[in-house]
């Protein structure tokens, strides 16, 4: 054991003058980097991490990591390994730290890194460029899934399941919004994306347990509201839904969002309601929320002129509900009754027509829209206009 | 560090929450509903001679038209003073019964109405069309649109040549050239 130590300490004393001036060069680097010459740094860092002996120091990595990531702090948007090679020397530095004298500062570079990687993506988001920003925030939870504590973290999580879903991979986005769920991230989004997920899925004891337990955190949350609103919708609990909506109205009564979805449910309780059992009763319920719904959309309609959904659900209703009324007459009606029905569902096509032009103004290529003017136009005996629409349609085949 | 404030959240619409409804699928069974109820209304304001009311009670359709369905469905439904209607579709002018009693010409075939008053002169057949000038040229009955509201012109010369008695009632509602 003692001869060991003795050559050890010869082998230290061998060592010293090549290792020494190797050691100058981490120094010499480190005073570069001090004076703001990150690249002068680099030069020295780049031999020092290529001998024998420093390179299996994790101060050469740590600081071979640090001054790559000042080179790209000061030229971020220039194409270059900077950053990946960054990474990558603070990884060797954190393998190479036995005794963890510079893993933590190593870590905070690392969680700066994966901060640039998070901004970008954040940058691409707001841009729409989806894929890209998906891309970034995934690259930002790989970094820093070390430090997987992080707010940061649990925020890019979310955000890449939020893009996902935009771009319409849902399985990817629900394995995201279910880490961000389970690192306690706390945004009523992730509650009422995730329930939509487990609603897509069939899931609907699991989406309404979480939105209950968003909506315990959240109470006031419109989009949770909603979302609980749409799942009662699912369920057909029409009573449970109306309850609910009426409420959010009278909280949210100029909210587009949540007047949609009261279209919705007024039109769905009016078409169930028109394949009831007790159809006199269904006639006259059919008849009030068919009002509630015109009355909703007309309120889209002043807060949004050029709201789309409002002007073609408006579109549709008087056109489907004056279609209705002339295919519900049966061959005995006289033809003195036929006249005034057809007075009435004449009116109806009529006012069903500025709507649907309209959304037909904000949405030229909506194939539903060109066929409910079709309809229109073609119930009103304007056959050239029908032809015309029939035509567009045929041309999107 | 840029803070992810200004990050737009999107409501994702992936269940109904803004449902759109669609047109009903088939936007020509209204008109065709119509027509064919005034048909059958016809059937009982308007009186043939004595000859034309025994036997099946013809219904002619001469042209492409999709009215043959609901006409089919009529026929099926209803009778005519206890008579069985039957729908009958021509290929040409040649093959029409002597019986007829009505004969539908489609929009298409329109320019076959002056063939069809020739060849059915002399007989009880009450034309019915559907083309803007029609019931002035001769069709019994002319299917119209004014303003948008299907309505109907009854020419009553071609109807007393014809031979054809039409209750005032009907006349309250038609277009009488």
């Amino acid at each position: 054991m003692q001869r060991r130590i003795y050559l050890l300490l010869l082998l230290i004393g061998l060592i010293v003058p090549q290792a020494f001036g190797q050691v100058v060069l981490v120094d010499k680097a480190y005073d570069y980097l001090k004076k703001n010459d990150p690249q002068k740094a680099r030069e020295f860092i780049d031999i020092a991490s290529e001998n024998e002996v420093t390179s299996k120091d994790p101060k050469t990595w740590y600081l071979k990591g640090f001054i790559y990531a000042e080179l790209y702090k000061g030229n971020p948007t220039q194409p270059s390994k900077l950053r990946e090679s960054a990474l990558a020397f603070l990884a060797t530095s954190i393998q190479l730290d036995s005794r963890g004298m510079y893993t933590k500062d190593c870590r905070a570079v690392i969680d700066f890194l994966g901060t640039t990687y998070y901004n970008e993506a954040v940058d691409a988001f707001n841009s729409k460029q989806y894929s890209q920003a998906l891309t970034k925030f995934k690259q930002c939870i790989a970094i820093k899934a070390d430090a997987s504590a992080s707010d940061e973290y649990a925020e890019a999580l979310y955000y890449a399941g939020h893009t996902s879903l935009l771009l319409k991979d849902v399985p990817n986005a629900k394995i995201y919004l279910g880490k961000a769920l389970s690192m306690n991230y706390q945004n009523p989004a992730l509650y009422e994306e995730l329930a939509i997920i487990y609603q897509l899925e069939g899931k609907n004891k699991m989406a309404s347990q979480l939105l209950e337990s968003g909506r315990i955190k959240f109470p006031e949350d419109k989009g949770l509201r909603i979302a609980e609103i749409n799942l009662l919708l699912s369920f057909n609990e029409l009573v449970k839904a109306e309850v609910q909506m009426e409420k959010l109205l009278l909280v949210e009564p100029k909210n587009v969002d949540v007047l949609l979805v009261a279209g919705t449910l007024y039109g769905k309780i009016a078409q169930l309601d028109s394949i009831g059992v007790n159809p006199k009763q269904s006639k006259a319920r059919a008849e009030l929320y068919f009002n509630k719904r015109k009355t909703i959309y007309q309120r889209v309609l002043a807060l949004q002129a050029n709201n789309f959904t409002a002007n073609y659900n408006l579109g549709i209703m008087y056109y489907n509900q004056a279609v209705d009324l002339v295919n519900a007459q049966d061959f005995d009606v006289d033809a003195i009754q036929l006249n005034k029905v057809l007075e009435v569902s004449t009116g109806m096509f009529k006012e069903a027509l500025p709507f649907m032009n309209k959304a037909n103004q904000i949405a030229p290529n909506d194939k539903n829209t060109l066929i409910a003017l079709e309809g229109i136009y073609y119930n009103l005996n304007e056959k050239e206009k029908s032809a015309q629409m029939r035509e567009k349609i045929e041309s999107m085949n | 560090m840029r803070k992810v404030w200004n990050i737009m959240l999107f409501i994702v619409v992936l269940v109904g929450c803004t449902h759109v409804a669609t047109a009903q699928n088939n936007f020509k069974k209204p008109e065709n509903r119509v027509q064919s109820i005034y048909i059958y209304n016809f059937t009982k304001y308007i009186q043939w001679p004595e000859e034309y009311n025994t036997g099946d009670f013809v219904i002619g359709v001469l042209g492409e038209t999709d009215l043959v369905e609901e006409l089919q469905k009529l026929a099926r439904e209803k009778k005519v003073n206890g008579r069985t209607i039957l729908i009958k579709k021509y290929a040409s002018l040649d093959n029409i019964d002597k019986k007829c009693c009505i004969l539908y010409i489609a929009s298409t075939s329109s320019n076959l109405l002056s063939n069809a008053l020739q060849k059915t002169t002399g007989r009880s057949t009450l034309i019915i069309t559907q083309k803007d000038g029609l019931g002035k040229i001769g069709s019994f009955i002319n299917f119209v649109s004014v303003n948008g509201k299907p309505k109907f012109e009854i020419n009553v010369s071609a109807l007393e040549r014809g031979k054809l008695r039409c209750t005032q009632q009907l006349m309250t509602i038609a277009i009488v050239i």
